[in-house]
């Protein structure tokens, strides 16, 4: 759950990149590090597995200000690869939000569904069930890439798909973009944002747009 | 888990060591020269000299307040500059180590959590299971006692009313009686098999042990066996050397000898033959030593068993076939029993046999109690 100062008037948003291994979960944050402006940003931390440490995650904080409350958005990457487990939990634990970067690749279908069953699971045991998971298909560039049409919407057949080519930083911001807003209409909903902090959804977007430092054309969602 | 682990709010004091600090404004006096200092975001000055005046540079790390500096001297701009970029670079790896090792601990933690709740799951299901396996046992052997009991009245009264006891009796009656005797001391018999395994499971095997020969007893036991085998043409040649002698329970041996005997006789096909012996040998297959043991050898020109089947003849209601079963009649548990005694003994057993080639088991008890 996001953490809110009301004294200090400060929020921050926990959101965590799930996946399948080489999905492209570090591709985004990558590729989001380079785009919001370098005052509104931390240095990129990477962790990687090293030896026998079963650490493996990217963390981007980003933060602004409007109308004198400060807005903090911790951005995690989780390990991809099955074996990570524990630690995909800790670092789920307490999201306010989730991109599930899937891969298009069609060897990869299975991975997807694994994964996100995994991420389900794993959202229900934390009773975090409720909250915003928006769906990034990653590497559309590939030449055999499965048509959007059939990509698997993981059983909501109305679920909206972001297609993105984060190494080229394409469609990076805009699955971005959406998560952050639905998970602020998540929170509003749970308590009341908008009233005690007298900043609304519009006028929250508006400044996470002008500091995100890129325009939100969403060309890239479908 | 609550959220918030990786939240922690950024403490210079706590990430960097106040002799890192120290050390960090030695080396940039040393290269710029003038007084300097760290303080904390509320103004505690963590490293540094009094003479370098009031904090004037704040540094933020990630949006929130790291530290503030103060500085003196000529260069004191570029020393402000360079301490804070060299503060902002060492907390960011600081704050990443105990990030990880944080993560690390919390991951740890949780898998040790989940592995000894699993652990619990299982031993809970074992108890069960070993509950199960006890009841099922007493059950077994309650039922086989509650059985046999009625059995033993059928059993008396019958062989009563055939020996003419309650009257005459006329040819016809006395065939049918003695039909119903022959499969009542069948019935008994199984009842007894089902009873000795559920007391096999229950707990270890109590042996009344004496000196006897065994070939007198697989002598007795094949006369037993000669005439049942004669009757479809199979012909049972015993080659029991004399004097072979073991310490052993007579009831239980005579049983695995009769087990033996019984499936040979079953498994092979009219006019085969049957062959018995009883010599010293070896204890096992794979020991050389001749005479370490008195062997009871079974053969048969049956219909053998293959390799896959040949570790299972030995379980319990086991049949090599299951059409077998109606062809050749029996429970499955005389095998069992047998190796059970057999081992109960000290001994072995085990067989040597082939798909359409005839088995032949072989029985071994330790010598010393055993050659005379």
């Amino acid at each position: 759950m996001a953490q809110v100062d009301f004294a200090e008037r400060q929020l921050t948003l926990k959101l965590v990149y799930y996946g399948p291994p080489l999905s492209g979960k570090t591709s985004n944050l990558r590729a989001l590090h380079a785009k919001v402006e370098s005052q509104n940003r931390g240095r990129l931390m990477t962790l990687d597995t090293r030896d026998d440490r079963t650490l493996f995650f990217d963390l981007l904080p980003i933060f602004f200000r409007t109308s004198n409350f400060s807005f903090r958005i911790k951005v995690y990457t989780v390990p991809g690869q099955p074996v990570h487990e524990a630690t995909r939990k800790v670092v789920l634990a307490g999201t306010d939000g989730v991109v599930f970067v899937a891969d298009s690749s069609p060897d990869q279908r299975q991975a997807n569904r694994a994964s996100w069953q995994n991420l389900t699971a794993n959202l229900t045991a934390f009773a975090l069930d409720k909250i915003p998971i928006v769906v990034q298909y990653n590497k559309r560039d590939l030449p055999d890439r499965v048509p959007i049409d059939e990509c698997d919407r993981f059983g909501d057949a109305t679920r909206r798909i972001h297609e993105a080519c984060a190494k080229d930083g394409d469609g990076v911001v805009p699955t971005f973009y959406e998560l952050v807003g639905a998970a602020w209409e998540h929170l509003d909903r749970e308590l009341q944002l908008a009233t005690r902090l007298g900043v609304d959804s519009q006028a929250f977007r508006r400044a996470l747009a002008e500091h995100v430092g890129v325009g939100i054309d969403g060309t890239m969602s479908k | 888990m609550s959220g918030g682990l990786l939240d922690a709010p950024i403490e210079l004091a706590r990430l960097v060591p106040p002799g890192e600090l120290e050390e960090l404004i030695a080396v940039t006096r040393r290269a710029l020269g003038g007084e300097l200092a760290i303080f904390d975001p509320k103004g505690t000055r963590l490293a540094g000299s009094e003479a370098a005046g009031s904090p004037r540079r704040r540094i933020d790390h990630d949006g929130e307040p790291l530290a503030q500096l103060a500085a003196s001297g000529p260069s004191a701009e570029a020393a402000l500059e360079l301490l804070a970029g060299t503060l902002g670079l060492l907390a960011h790896h600081a704050n990443a180590r105990e990030l990880a090792a944080t993560t690390h601990e919390e991951a740890m933690r949780l898998t040790f959590g989940e592995l000894t709740e699993h652990n619990e799951r299982l031993e809970r299901a074992v108890a069960r299971l070993e509950e199960l396996d006890r009841l099922k046992s007493n059950f077994l052997a309650t039922m086989s006692h509650e059985l046999r009991t009625p059995l033993t009245s059928v059993i008396g009264y019958t062989e009563m009313i055939v020996e003419g006891l309650a009257g005459p009796v006329s040819g016809e009656q006395k065939e049918y009686l003695t039909t119903i005797l022959g499969k009542a001391d069948q019935l008994l018999g199984l009842i007894t098999s089902v009873l000795d395994v559920a007391s096999l499971e229950s707990g270890p095997l109590a042996l009344d042990r004496a000196a006897l020969s065994l070939t007198e007893l697989v002598a007795t036991e094949v006369a037993l066996f000669t005439a049942q085998a004669g009757r479809r043409g199979i012909a049972i040649q015993l080659d029991a050397q004399p004097g072979c002698t073991v310490l052993g329970d007579r009831k239980k041996i005579r049983q695995i000898v009769s087990s033996l005997l019984s499936n040979a006789v079953k498994f092979t096909p009219d006019r085969g033959h049957v062959g018995v012996a009883v010599r010293p040998g070896p204890l096992s297959p794979h020991e050389m030593e001749a005479g370490s043991a008195v062997q009871l050898v079974v053969s048969d020109s049956g219909i053998g068993i293959s390799r896959e089947l040949v570790a299972k003849i030995f379980e319990p209601f086991f049949q090599v076939d299951s059409s077998s079963t109606r062809a050749f009649g029996g429970t499955g548990l005389g095998l069992t029993l047998a190796k059970a005694y057999v081992e109960a003994h000290g001994g072995r057993i085990w067989v040597d046999t082939a798909p359409g080639q005839g088995s032949t088991f072989v029985a071994t008890f330790p010598a010393g109690e055993g050659r005379s």
